[in-house]
């Protein structure tokens, strides 16, 4: 297939475009996810707040990502910078929502106990909400991996790099074997991570295992 | 607990990781940094750059290839510094740097007052390649012997029933499709705005008759399409040429006697057969880049 | 030597809904308190009195002569053992982890006491020894409340507070757990309030029986007062267990 001729030929380009999508990626989603937790836990202890952060977050969540990006230009400049930073601002939803909705779901006869056993304030959220919450938090994280790397895509077009470079190159120089070798690397690279993020999502569920209603 | 803790670990280890490879996208290192827009004639122009400065001197070169947006996002970045150097036409220039809204039609007078307003903003043009990249309008085969078209002014009397398609920078701009169509009377059933890569497809696919294409486009001769007679020798030539910060020149005295050698260096032809080698026969941008350098005798000494 | 608990004129709302009003009470040490009433009475509220999950809006609650108002909830709950109806045990941590909790929770236990805490905790409930490995949802009703009340005892608690511990269980089991709860009671002194519905199971087990109704207590005493000399009609049918 032509697809994987390219791939050969052009092999280093594509390892290259490969690492640098998966820096970009990584990146993003370690900074969503760092800043998307704290965010769910603050919101998920002052509850007043939560309606109106988790409001805000699901509207930037509709804006169109070559929409910020645009907007993110004239103050961050082009380039990886900007990619990471509008990458970031996507991965928060998934995961202020699912951390959010993991701690407040947690069953309150069990929070009753715990704290009745004398757990204060830290152990309560560190021993108790946080590891029953783990479920629903993992499950957002999948979602925001797959899109962060999906979206990578668009990073591309102001001048990050990534497997998006080969997609817009393709486009550019008329050659849609590159922009479908490009695009099937995103699509593999995407369902790798999401694989592994079901094996552990599996891993965890096992040991957690809550029957609803215990 | 113990298999949490190994997780915990795991987990920062990996966020570590994580952000250690995110500082480094962004780290900087003293390279030259070349920017592109994108399209096919860029990235050889750029790869050109960058091997003849590979080649002549110690430093280091990176390219960023295919900036969407073209000059509009280039221009800023140049001048924050994100870039060094660029490959840009002087009339775009003129129209989307300099925001004039009058063209100058006289090419040396334009080239100085260019010179001139860039000086003022730290940058600087080191000469011209040799080639101009005009606008021209392009018709499939079919619509040319349908309505006899082959100069601009056929094609005005012919525009109420074709629909045009052009790249946004060329729709927006009052100096490129409105005064089009001032100039010539052009009254075109409808008009498609789309990215420059876009029009070729669009117009093979009959969803638009004319587009505006670029003179040493590869798809011209690919595609069979005819390239229309600008009777009334209405629009000007946009010569190629380098823009670069000035203080660049300064940080790499080296950097000037590289640049220099593109100037007077390429031909319409050689520009739209090296397009046409990358697009049509597949080539590599950086392969038929150096072809051409090896030819003139300006690598490998 | 203070009291266990003392109770002093407390009154609790949920909301603008009175649940217990003006209620006054004295547990002696080592007594085992039942309580008993229809739902609604109050009576797991008052219980939430003890370790603070609930929060008098009048009133005074004293633990072991120390002010609740005036003590560090967090400290006094570790000392106070809890054990709900259906167990509630923690679903992400072994039975070993679950029963270790409360002393876990401001001492760091090596594995090797941790493992030798569950095994007499479990050897105190009758539980085999190799159920310290499994996970909650391994167990059986049954195997679930006796571990929660292994987790309400194992840090040695004065007062043990339980919420209706064995609704949720079949009847034989009942009677064996209540049979190893009267033991254990006895061996080791320890004070305990206990909530149940069912008169049978409050006769068996109480040393002293305190019956609520509509957030109040109606009626206390030990088993033959209240046969002797019931307050009125509702007492009555109560005590006969209708």
């Amino acid at each position: 297939m032509q697809i994987i001729q390219i791939l050969w030929e052009r092999r280093v380009f594509f390892v290259t475009c490969l690492l640098e999508h998966i820096r970009i990626s990584l990146t993003a989603v370690v900074c969503a996810g760092v800043l998307g937790i704290l965010l769910g836990v603050f919101i998920s202890g002052h509850k007043k707040l939560a309606g109106a952060v988790l409001g805000v977050v699901n509207v930037i969540y509709t804006i169109p990502s070559i929409s910020l990006l645009g907007f993110l230009i004239p103050f961050t400049g082009i380039g990886n910078k900007t990619a990471i930073i509008a990458l970031t601002v996507y991965g928060l939803l998934p995961i202020v929502r699912n951390t959010y909705t993991g701690l407040t779901n947690v069953d309150a006869g069990i929070l009753e106990v715990a704290e009745g056993l004398g757990s204060d304030g830290r152990q309560m959220m560190f021993r108790i909400r946080f590891p029953l919450a783990l479920p629903v938090i993992i499950s957002g994280f999948r979602n925001m991996v797959v899109m962060i790397i999906a979206m990578g895509g668009i990073a591309s077009f102001i001048g990050a790099g990534g497997l998006g470079a080969a997609i817009y190159r393709g486009i550019t120089t008329y050659n849609m074997t590159l922009t479908a070798a490009g695009s099937v690397l995103i699509a593999l690279l995407a369902l790798l991570s999401d694989w592994l993020l079901a094996r552990a999502q599996k891993m965890v569920n096992r040991r957690y295992g809550i029957e609803q209603g215990d | 607990m113990k298999n949490t803790n190994r997780i915990k670990k795991g987990i920062a280890v990996l966020a570590l990781a994580g952000m250690v490879c995110g500082l480094g996208a962004c780290g900087e290192k003293e390279t030259i940094k070349i920017a592109s827009k994108p399209m096919t004639e860029q990235y050889i122009l750029t790869e050109m750059l960058a091997q003849l400065i590979e080649d002549g001197t110690d430093y280091e070169v990176e390219i960023t290839k295919g900036v969407g947006g073209g000059t509009t996002n280039i221009h800023p970045a140049l001048l924050k510094g994100e870039f060094d150097l660029y490959p840009e036409y002087t009339r775009s220039a003129w129209l989307n740097v300099l925001k004039k809204e009058e063209m100058e039609k006289d090419d040396d007078k334009l080239y100085e007052e260019l010179l001139a307003e860039y000086d003022a903003l730290g940058l600087t043009w080191t000469g011209l390649y040799g080639f101009s990249n005009t606008y021209g309008l392009a018709v499939r085969q079919d619509t040319a012997e349908q309505y006899g078209l082959s100069t601009y002014s056929e094609l005005a009397a012919a525009s109420g029933e074709l629909v045009f398609g052009g790249n946004p920078d060329y729709i927006e701009l009052e100096t490129g499709y409105p005064r089009l169509c001032e100039a010539y009377g052009m009254q075109f059933k409808d008009t498609v705005q789309m990215e420059i890569a876009l029009k070729y497809e669009a117009l093979k696919n009959e969803e638009v008759d004319v587009i505006n294409a670029f003179t040493t486009d590869a798809q011209l001769a690919a595609n069979n399409l005819v390239l229309l007679a600008d009777d009334r020798v209405f629009f000007e030539t946009y010569d190629a040429g380098t823009v670069v910060r000035k203080d660049a020149l300064e940080k790499y005295p080296e950097l000037r006697g590289i640049l220099e050698k593109m100037n007077g260096l390429i031909t319409e032809t050689e520009m739209q057969q090296m397009n046409y080698e990358v697009e049509v026969n597949g080539r590599e941008d950086k392969d038929v880049a150096r072809e051409f350098l090896e030819n003139k005798g300006l690598l490998g000494h | 030597m203070s009291r266990a608990i003392e109770i002093r004129n407390v009154s609790a709302a949920y909301g603008s809904n009175e649940v217990l009003r003006r209620v006054s009470l004295d547990v002696e040490r080592g007594e085992f308190l039942v309580i008993i009433g229809p739902s609604g009475c109050g009576k797991t509220t008052l219980l939430k009195l003890i370790n603070g999950l609930v929060l008098p809006a009048a009133g005074e609650v004293l633990v072991e002569g120390e002010r609740l108002s005036a003590c560090s909830l967090t400290d006094l709950r570790r000392r106070i053992g809890y054990a709900v109806q259906g167990a509630k045990l923690f679903p992400h941590m072994t039975v070993q982890d679950n029963i270790c909790y409360v002393p876990c929770l401001d001492k760091k236990l090596s594995k090797e006491e941790r493992r030798a805490m569950a095994e007499r905790m479990l050897a105190m409930v009758d539980l085999p020894k190799e159920l310290a490995g499994r996970f909650p949802r391994q167990l059986s009703g049954g195997q679930k409340q006796r571990v929660g009340i292994a987790r309400a005892m194992a840090a040695s608690p004065d007062i043990l507070l339980m919420d209706e511990p064995f609704g949720a269980v079949d009847e034989i089991t009942r009677r064996t757990l209540q049979g190893e709860l009267s033991d254990l009671q006895e061996k080791t002194g320890i004070t305990i309030v206990f909530i149940t519905h069912d008169i049978e199971e409050a006769f068996k087990l109480g040393s002293r029986i305190l019956i609520m109704k509509d957030g109040m207590i109606w009626q206390e005493g030990c088993r033959e007062e209240l046969l002797e000399k019931p307050r009125d009609a509702f007492v009555k049918q109560l005590l006969c267990g209708t």
